[in-house]
């Protein structure tokens, strides 16, 4: 075999194996927006659920948006796998604590910034494996 | 006509690419842990302590916890990806090294 010829299968198999999307400036951005968004609105969970009702609908659609661009992405089932625990209304991350706020109407101020915290570390999950994909 | 190949310069540069990358991915792996750890000792004592003061209810405490599990799994899908970032980042570097030997080649 020409060496040429076998210097291209290698180079052929091996840039058909990535495992991983690559990086995004557009996905990283979406979820850095919806870590700020989510959490500005999170601290308005000590007053009346009925209140903010449609800036949780607003919230909701940005989250949607992200996580269908993502979606989109190949190679990107990590990260929806993440999108997917952090919105479940079953788990005590961000879909939970959504949940939990329209049943109670309103939560106390030192569980809100406790889960504050939390699921802003969820966000900042996301958005390190991202910033850390190869560009 | 001879081309003439350095196989154990290619070996050997694999080799350091592998162990700098892998061992990196590892070590990091291990800190990142410990912190999430150490944070997570510091959050527990924050809790208990606005539960003995009742600044948050029992049921509270509970849902927190399960959170705090709910982000150790999403630390856990992190390492994988993680992983597999340094697998792509190897192959790139061993097409680097291939495309470099290419060049390099001497056809006598």
């Amino acid at each position: 075999m020409h060496y040429k010829t076998f210097f291209s299968l290698i180079f052929l198999l091996i840039t058909s194996c990535a495992t991983i999307s690559i990086f995004d400036q557009k996905a990283y951005e979406n979820v850095v927006a919806c870590k700020v968004d989510t959490l500005v609105l999170m601290s308005k969970a000590t007053e009346s659920y009925t209140v903010y009702k449609k800036e949780l609908e607003e919230l909701n659609k940005e989250l949607d948006k992200a996580y269908e661009y993502d979606k989109n992405r190949r190679l990107n089932i990590i990260t929806i796998q993440m999108w997917d625990k952090l919105r479940d209304p079953n788990s005590q991350l961000l879909g939970g604590f959504l949940k939990e706020w329209s049943e109670n109407d309103h939560l106390l101020k030192r569980y809100v910034a406790h889960k504050q915290n939390q699921i802003g570390q969820g966000f900042d999950i996301i958005i390190q494996l991202e910033s850390n994909k190869l560009r | 006509m001879t081309i003439t190949i350095d196989w154990k310069n290619i070996e050997n540069q694999i080799v350091l690419l592998a162990l700098t990358i892998f061992r990196g991915y590892a070590e990091e792996a291990i800190k990142d842990f410990k912190e999430f750890r150490k944070q997570t000792e510091g959050d527990l004592k924050a809790w208990l302590e606005d539960l003995r003061l009742g600044n948050i209810t029992s049921q509270n405490f509970k849902d927190l916890v399960s959170g705090q599990r709910g982000l150790l799994e999403l630390k856990a899908l992190e390492k994988v990806g993680l992983a597999n970032i340094a697998l792509d980042k190897f192959t790139e570097g061993v097409i680097q090294i291939l495309i470099a030997t290419v060049e390099s080649i001497q056809i006598q």
